[in-house]
């Protein structure tokens, strides 16, 4: 259970405290133009030290009510069936981490007040690997997308919001954590089956959210806005350590808008349509992806076949594969199974992920 | 947009930054040093305690001796401590005084719900009793400094945090993120005023044991047990008392406990339940002020309370809102559950009008009252019997020794007899059906593989050739030895008797050669939920077999509540003395078999497991097998399988 998450954040607490405030000094310049474009910060000028905070007791009080707990998928190989989502509507749309909890037949989400629904997923993104999944409900608490706009900073203090070791039974409402911002910067990161396909600069924070649980959890700042989504559980390429993260919120409005609006939806059709005899392949395309380890390994391009079609048209190894004639792709697996209902003379569309770019090719079976 | 701006403002911004900088350092340093004043002013209330002598090691943990910390809660020398500070059965307590003296301390008593220690330290006397926080004015989001004493007697050492949930642990303890561990345990939790909000301690929802949640060390995640819940019970641990979970001695009827409203299936007579005339069949609605709407808010409601507290509350019976005292009580008798000595016919095409018997098993209950196979059971001292889970939820609110009323339907008429309830029992049903010549296993079932694909060890499969997949069928599910089973040496061995008592056969492999690991119990709950689905089996038919090295993963597999395994035998040898056993619960009915050889059965050992099985109320069966290699073992085993759904 216990992934000994936190080995490195063991330290003396001051010291690390320090380096955070010696950060913040070093990108104080940021922070003092965003404190232009808005003023206020309870961290340095409300009584954060006077009688029972009320600002930040308060803020945890709302920001609660908008939190659920969602359960799934999972309960074995070390995978929790559970984490955590964020109402975005008043209507039970809600903001997760797109990951295997998802997967099962029926995903449930507890509200704060232990109220429990059936939720459907709508769609998922695998760039930014964020989902969205909707309940019927209305008139529920949510954080309004559109108001929150207060870019995060350097130094700013977070709140995270999860549903921390699934410890919050019953009705019991999630966790809360509290944190800084201690940088601001992409990252290169894996996790079992795959990297970390994001490309942008993600939150990292110093509470301690890389747990069970956690993922989908929202990330609060000192005015009670969304901040930041936590993503799964990453480790950093570099140090090889857990990644206390969060996706910005701001930057990944255009996932969340394409998911809304139906432009990333799943697979419906139906898996007994006609198939044709002669399918296309991968290797008719040229491709070799990465071997198929987990459910849902990342459709990475592995290495391409010499003078085939893919290299022809400019793939490229470590290429992600994000759609296959506009079908948007979840896994390796995923491609595979699209491609055994496209007939092999029929020319193919690939849309990868390269670097922060997004980019089209289009294939047809090499001889 | 912000780049714009520092170009269009280049000096405003410096002055800006520079203007900021010292007011967020400045702002910094005040935080800081109000959360080090809120530690320090409680830090002549918090001592460094230190054990000598004990074990070097608790399960799996080392422990390491290094000291701990308690608070002073009384003026005459008591100090609360977590029982991690004990955990060890040290032979020396000692308590360092700010003065540097050390000086003996001993257990007065123990919280054992909440694993605390209530230790007396004649010298600490005149030490000042901090101030504790009411638990209702502890707010989530509030900031809360865990403080312990483990570096220097005189000195605290602090971790900042926040509150961040109150009513964890079944409402036991406020959950915080700031850094808890060995270095806080028994310390205090305080506000920004230095009050103490609770007691800290290593705690989990999930386990009970003193190391519980020790796991969760520095992860986030810590636990303090609220000052002002002990002090309400301070009186009774000061004159020696240990304090227990307080217990109801109800059990809930229950599908999915987070859907259902909490109808009570049982209530043990002489429990505090039975004694305030709870009765099957209630509805509990509220307990101790708060509303009771499924099984967890139950659990929230009292388990925060010890044994020897009043509970009151209300249940709802017959449209009725009907008050109930109980006092709270340390064990439950356990609960036995009652039988017929039947076995239902399955597939029953009567199902849902009533329960078809197959079987009346000799010598039983059943079988005095005159009921015979083909009769159908319909009713029970007027409740309604119209398929087995109603039949069994019946049951449940009976107890061995009882006489029922029971409405049978014979050959189209309406026959009532009256029963005398036998307690279930585990024992192999006399008449062995004689073993008959079917042929060589080879031509009566066949080999399979079952695999999972999240997984990539396969699993052997015997399934008789004339399997029909009507849900009729057990399913023995044999641990063996570690490593790759010999598939061929399985279907030799259990061919004919797969297609002989209509059992099929999985055999798990283990994922280390060498060994079980406890890693292997869901794999293999997996793999009976896939066996069951794929071979339309009879879920109230499953046991799980443990043969020598392979019993104590056979008693994993068996006490994974969340599997439909309802029998356990174990083959060639016991249940280990410190097994945990799963509770017995009315609708569950688990069964427990051990084949062993004649003497051994007849062995002390032997009688000291099978009384402590039983004093969980659990039905156990010693058979004694002069081989238990034997083919003849193997049937009973199939036989006793099939046999598991009686009621």
């Amino acid at each position: 259970m216990n992934r000994m998450t936190n080995r490195f954040s063991r330290g003396d607490k001051m010291r690390s405290a320090l380096r955070g405030w010696l950060l913040a000094a070093a990108f104080v310049w940021l922070a003092v133009v965003s404190a232009m474009v808005s003023p206020i910060s309870s961290w340095g000028q409300e009584p954060v030290l006077q009688e029972n905070r009320p600002t930040l007791v308060e803020i945890t009080a709302l920001a609660r009510t908008k939190i659920v707990k969602i359960f799934g998928a999972g309960g074995f190989q070390g995978l929790e069936a559970y984490q955590t989502g964020i109402l975005i509507s008043d209507e039970g749309h809600i903001l997760t981490a797109w990951s295997h909890v998802l997967d099962a037949d029926g995903v449930t989400v507890f509200l704060h007040d232990g109220q429990r629904h059936e939720a459907t997923l709508m769609g998922y993104d695998p760039r930014s690997e964020i989902a969205i999944i909707k309940i019927d409900v209305a008139g529920t608490p949510y954080f309004n997308l559109d108001e929150s706009n207060t870019p995060p900073r350097l130094g700013d203090l977070v709140l995270a919001l999860t549903n921390l070791y699934g410890v919050a039974t019953g009705n019991e409402p999630v966790s809360v954590q509290h944190g800084t911002v201690t940088a601001l910067k992409p990252v290169e990161a894996n996790r079992v089956g795959g990297r970390f396909p994001y490309r942008g600069p993600v939150l990292i924070v110093d509470a301690i959210t890389s747990n069970p649980g956690t993922p989908g959890g929202a990330l609060v700042n000192e005015h009670g806005e969304l901040v930041g989504v936590i993503g799964k559980d990453l480790k950093a390429t570099g140090a090889d350590i857990w990644l206390n993260y969060g996706l910005p919120i701001n930057d990944i409005r255009g996932s969340i808008d394409d998911i809304l609006s139906g432009k990333l939806v799943l697979d419906s059709a139906d898996p007994d349509r006609p198939r044709p005899t002669e399918p296309m392949t991968l290797e008719l395309l040229g491709l070799r992806l990465v071997p198929d380890v987990v459910g849902r390994t990342p459709p990475y391009v592995d290495s391409l076949i010499e003078r085939g079609s893919a290299e022809r048209a400019g793939l490229l190894p470590d290429d992600l594969i994000l759609f296959v004639n506009d079908q948007l792709i979840a896994s390796r697996r995923q491609v595979e199974e699209t491609l055994e209902f496209l007939h092999r003379d029929d020319p193919v569309s690939i849309t990868v992920q390269r670097g922060r770019e997004t980019l089209t090719f289009e294939l047809e079976a090499g001889q | 947009m912000n780049l714009l701006r520092t170009v269009r403002l280049p000096g405003m911004c410096l002055l800006l930054s520079l203007l900021a900088w010292s007011s967020t350092q400045a702002m910094a340093q005040e935080e800081f040093a109000a959360l080090r004043r809120a530690a320090e002013s409680v830090s002549a209330s918090v001592v460094q305690i230190e054990t000598t002598g004990g074990k070097e090691r608790v399960g799996d943990l080392f422990i390491a001796a290094g000291p701990t910390t308690g608070v002073v809660v009384s003026n005459d020398g008591l100090i609360l401590t977590s029982a991690y500070t004990v955990v060890h059965e040290p032979t020396t307590i000692l308590v360092r005084l700010a003065d540097g003296r050390r000086v003996g301390a001993e257990v007065v008593s123990r919280d054992r719900l909440r694993n605390l220690v209530l230790l007396r330290v004649p010298e600490a006397a005149g030490l000042p009793v901090p101030e504790f926080v009411p638990t209702d004015e502890i707010r989530v989001g509030a900031f809360a400094v865990a403080v312990g004493k483990v570096f220097d007697p005189e000195l605290v050492n602090s971790s900042v945090g926040i509150v961040s949930a109150v009513d964890r642990v079944w409402g036991q303890a406020i959950q915080t993120d700031a850094k808890i561990s060995p270095n806080n345990y028994g310390g205090p939790l305080v506000d920004l005023h230095g009050r103490v909000l609770g007691v800290i301690a290593p705690l989990s929802p999930r386990a009970e044991s003193e190391l519980a949640g020790f796991e969760w060390y520095d992860s986030g995640i810590g636990f303090a047990v609220p000052l002002a819940d002990v002090m309400a019970r301070l009186d009774r641990l000061a004159a020696g008392e240990d304090l227990y979970a307080g217990k109801l001695g109800i059990t809930p009827v229950a599908s999915d406990n987070f859907t259902s409203p909490l109808i009570l299936a049982s209530v043990g007579r002489k429990s505090p339940a039975g004694q305030a005339d709870l009765r099957p069949g209630d509805e509990m609605i509220e307990v101790n002020g708060r509303p009771i709407r499924r099984f967890p808010d139950l659990k929230h409601a009292l388990g925060r309370l010890y044994a020897g507290e009043t509970v009151t509350g209300f249940v709802l019976r017959d449209g009725n809102r009907v008050p109930f005292e109980a006092v709270l009580e340390r064990e439950i008798e356990p609960f036995r559950v009652a039988s017929l000595g039947i076995l239902p016919m399955t597939p029953d095409e009567a199902a849902g009008q009533g329960v078809t018997v197959d079987e009346v098993l000799a010598g039983s209950a059943a079988e005095a009252a005159g009921i015979g196979s083909g009769d159908r059971i319909v009713a029970i001292q007027g409740s309604s019997t119209t398929d087995l889970d109603e039949l069994a939820t019946v049951l449940a609110a009976f107890e061995p020794g009882d006489s029922v009323n029971l409405q049978i339907e014979r050959a189209g008429q309406l026959v009532e007899l009256e029963v005398q309830l036998d307690g279930l029992s585990a024992d192999l049903p006399i008449e062995q059906v004689e073993p008959e010549t079917l042929g060589a296993a080879g031509d009566v079932a066949e080999l399979l593989d079952l695999k999972l694909e999240q997984f990539p060890e396969s699993c052997d499969v015997i399934v008789a050739k004339d399997h029909i997949a009507n849900g009729a069928a057990g399913l023995v599910v044999w641990i063996g030895a570690p490593g790759k089973s010999d598939g061929d040496a399985l279907l030799e061995q259990w061919g004919v008797i797969a297609a002989q008592y209509n059992v099929v056969v999985i055999a798990p492999h283990s994922s280390d050669e060498r060994s079980w690991a406890k890693e292997d119990v869901e794999r293999v709950g997996l793999l009976v939920q896939r066996a069951i689905q794929d071979f339309g089996l009879n879920s109230r038919c499953v046991s799980v077999t443990g043969k020598n090295a392979g019993a104590q993963m056979a008693s994993l597999v068996f006490l994974d509540v969340t599997r439909p395994v309802r029998g356990l035998a174990v083959v060639g040898g016991g249940i280990s003395p410190g097994a945990a056993l799963p509770e017995n619960e009315p609708l569950r009915r688990l069964l427990i078999a051990t084949w062993l050889k004649t003497d051994v059965a007849d062995s002390n050992q032997v009688q000291e497991m099978f009384r402590a099985v039983n004093e969980r109320g659990l039905p156990m069966a010693v058979v004694p097998s002069p081989d238990p290699n034997d083919s003849e073992t193997l049937g009973q085993i199939a036989r006793w399988t099939m046999t598991l759904d009686r009621h």
